[in-house]
């Protein structure tokens, strides 16, 4: 189902969790809320499901207002940051919990056939006698998904479900989870910090900084064309490097970092550099690696230091470094927002060193 | 030593005293347990058991020390249930939500505890007492609240109420409100959600408490002391009969309704740690 959330403010005491988000999810989206803690990510996700109030503005799921609708009547899974499984029950009766709630119960064989299905999908079928305490994390989630998924959700909201999993099953129950949603279709919308689970999983990201959306894009349109400084800082891996714009060029002195050419007015201004867009090749530079590591037919990856920062390169094709080495550096191109928030793509100033 | 090996049986981790410290404080502990807290109860036995049984059952068939034993009942059975509505309640207000007045409520719930019980039942005497604020308004519609059950069921609630707040309210608090808001999320409404997620969380924990605060009811002697007026076969709980007893020299029958009630107060106990090890086995928590 389509989600429209529009001008949504919500106050805690003196502080603003949200102000104003508007936000829409088309049908059968997969869409992600990325953002630091404290970004109100968490806030949005309990003002769809209901379990928070909003202070102003409208959430209209598949074309209903939800204004003054209880969380019970919205019917919409969520799956919590720590399962919230009910601890006292068995797999079995937490998966079976929405169905036996029901205004229309289904009759007791229906309710375990459904459950038996719903735990072949979450692929646990062998836990269902088992109690929350005895069985593992992904396991946890897994039930945590089939429960919010018995009710036969129309929105699948997810808060940070894979933040309890280490690092090796994370992975794995990530493209799991994204399978799911493909085949069964469902609005999903996940709320995480983590940008490599939000670009791995999302049809498209909502960036949420202090309580606002900065920019709702798809993954490639947010790398290309990051709306804001801190987009650009918070999505995709990128050095953040204070410069000074002069005559169309900014300029990184005294770090040993070539300028690039900007359509910028003069003035301070913040460069957002990616390891791809900064190039290390042999030569006496001011800039030493520090670190330098092969992989596979691609050029090296490097950590240069220059001046006081370090940054993530790659070395010219072939290169290879020594930890130690000098190198010079060139710069392939990077976003530099002016202080006026305006931004400009950099392109190399030097067709020479220009990779 | 010499050659720098640590022989196994002599390995130590760096967090343990000595043996010997240990061994040390275990004893002390054990014997100060023993001393201070099994010995009198022990006496309490003894000396009710020394011109034996029969003796001992003679002195609790007396018909002012039935009544004794039917008032203590009485009042328990009513005192419990009332506070275990009422301190689950409490504990559920403050655990699940957030309102004015709510740290009001949680230091309300202590007070029993640090208020003397004597002034418990004086409160009463002074609002329910003859001379009381609600006294001639209660002598004109000729109920008696002081000096009988009433007045004995209200000071025995006051003391007892926390029992069963305190003892669910960590839990309920430790448990927070995730089971609930997934519950809501699930379609399922207040009071299910009381009865399916909230109360079976809790459940060791107010076992627990209900025991506690029933020994206590049984057991309480100030508050009761000051509201009952000491009418022998009306308004004496088992407390207050056991001082009667004693006072007149009826050792046999003050010891012998003092080891019952120990009794009462024994079971209670080994109820409570069974439980306890229930809850523990089960992997709920208690």
């Amino acid at each position: 189902m389509s989600v429209d959330v529009q001008d949504i403010v919500r106050r805690f005491g003196s502080t603003d969790a949200l102000k104003g988000v508007s936000l829409s999810v088309r049908e059968g989206e997969f869409l992600a809320l990325l953002g630091p803690s404290g970004s109100g990510k968490t806030t949005l996700l309990r003002v769809l499901a209901g379990l928070e109030g909003s202070d102003s503005g409208t959430v209209h799921i598949a074309g209903r207002d939800m204004t003054g609708v209880p969380a019970r009547e919205r019917n919409i899974g969520v799956v919590f940051q720590h399962y919230a499984l009910f601890r006292h029950m068995t797999v079995f009766d937490n998966v079976a919990f929405g169905l036996r709630v029901r205004r229309q119960r289904p009759s007791s064989a229906e309710i375990a056939a459904r459950v038996r299905r719903l735990l072949e999908l979450v692929q646990v079928p062998e836990l269902e006698r088992r109690y929350p305490d005895q069985i593992s994390g992904g396991q946890r989630q897994r039930v945590a998904l089939a429960r919010a998924l018995a009710i036969e959700p129309r929105l699948l909201l997810l808060d940070e479900p894979f933040g309890a999993l280490d690092a090796l099953v994370r992975k794995d129950v990530r493209r799991w989870v994204r399978g799911l949603h493909d085949s069964l279709g469902i609005t999903t919308i996940l709320v995480t910090h983590d940008q490599e689970e939000a670009m791995e999983m999302a049809d498209r990201i909502a960036v949420m900084e202090s309580g606002r959306i900065m920019q709702l894009d798809t993954v490639g349109a947010l790398l290309r064309n990051p709306a804001s400084a801190f987009v650009a800082g918070f999505v995709g891996e990128a050095a953040r490097l204070p410069c000074r714009v002069q005559n169309g060029a900014a300029h990184f002195d005294p770090l040993p970092v070539p300028p690039l050419q900007v359509a910028l007015p003069d003035g301070p201004a913040i460069a957002f550099l990616r390891p791809s867009e900064i190039v290390a090749r042999h030569g006496s530079g001011a800039a030493t690696v520090r670190l330098c590591r092969t992989e596979g037919d691609g050029p090296a990856r490097l950590i240069v230091q220059a001046g006081d920062v370090m940054l993530d390169a790659l070395a010219q094709p072939d290169e290879t470094f020594a930890r130690g080495e000098s190198c010079r550096l060139s710069i392939r191109g990077g976003h530099v927002f002016a202080e006026s928030g305006e931004r400009a793509q950099g392109v190399p100033l030097d067709e020479t060193v220009a990779g | 030593m010499s050659d720098g090996t640590i022989r196994p049986e002599r390995f130590q981790p760096a967090w343990q005293d000595r043996p010997w410290i240990r061994r040390l404080l275990a004893v002390a502990a054990v014997l100060v347990a023993l001393v201070m807290l099994a010995l009198p109860l022990l006496a309490v036995f003894v000396e009710a058991l020394r011109r034996g049984l029969p003796v001992a059952l003679d002195a609790i068939a007396e018909p002012d020390t039935l009544a004794a034993i039917r008032l203590t009942l009485l009042v328990a059975l009513v005192t419990v249930p009332v506070n275990l509505v009422g301190g689950l309640a409490a504990a559920w207000c403050i655990a699940k939500f957030d309102f004015p007045g709510k740290r009001v409520l949680t230091t309300l719930i202590d007070l029993p505890f640090s208020v003397s019980p004597v002034i418990a039942g004086l409160v009463f005497v002074l609002i329910f007492g003859a001379q009381g604020w609600l006294g001639p308004w209660l002598q004109a519609r000729d109920i008696q609240v002081i000096f009988a059950l009433p007045g004995l069921v209200l000071a025995t609630l006051f003391v007892t109420f926390p029992f069963v707040a305190r003892t669910v309210l960590p839990l309920m608090q430790e448990q927070g409100r995730d089971e609930e808001e997934a519950a809501a999320t699930l379609g399922a409404g207040g009071l299910r959600t009381f009865l399916m997620v909230t109360l079976p969380n809790v459940k060791w924990g107010l076992l627990a408490g209900v025991l506690l605060c029933n020994a206590r009811a049984m057991g309480e002697f100030g508050a009761v002391s000051v509201v009952s007026g000491h009418i022998r076969g009306e308004t004496n709980t088992m407390p207050l009969h056991v001082e009667i007893l004693y006072n007149e020299y009826q050792f046999a029958g003050a010891f012998a309704v003092a080891a019952l009630l120990a009794l009462l107060g024994l079971v209670t106990l080994v109820a409570k740690t069974g439980l306890e090890r229930l809850s523990g086995r089960n992997g709920n928590l208690a």
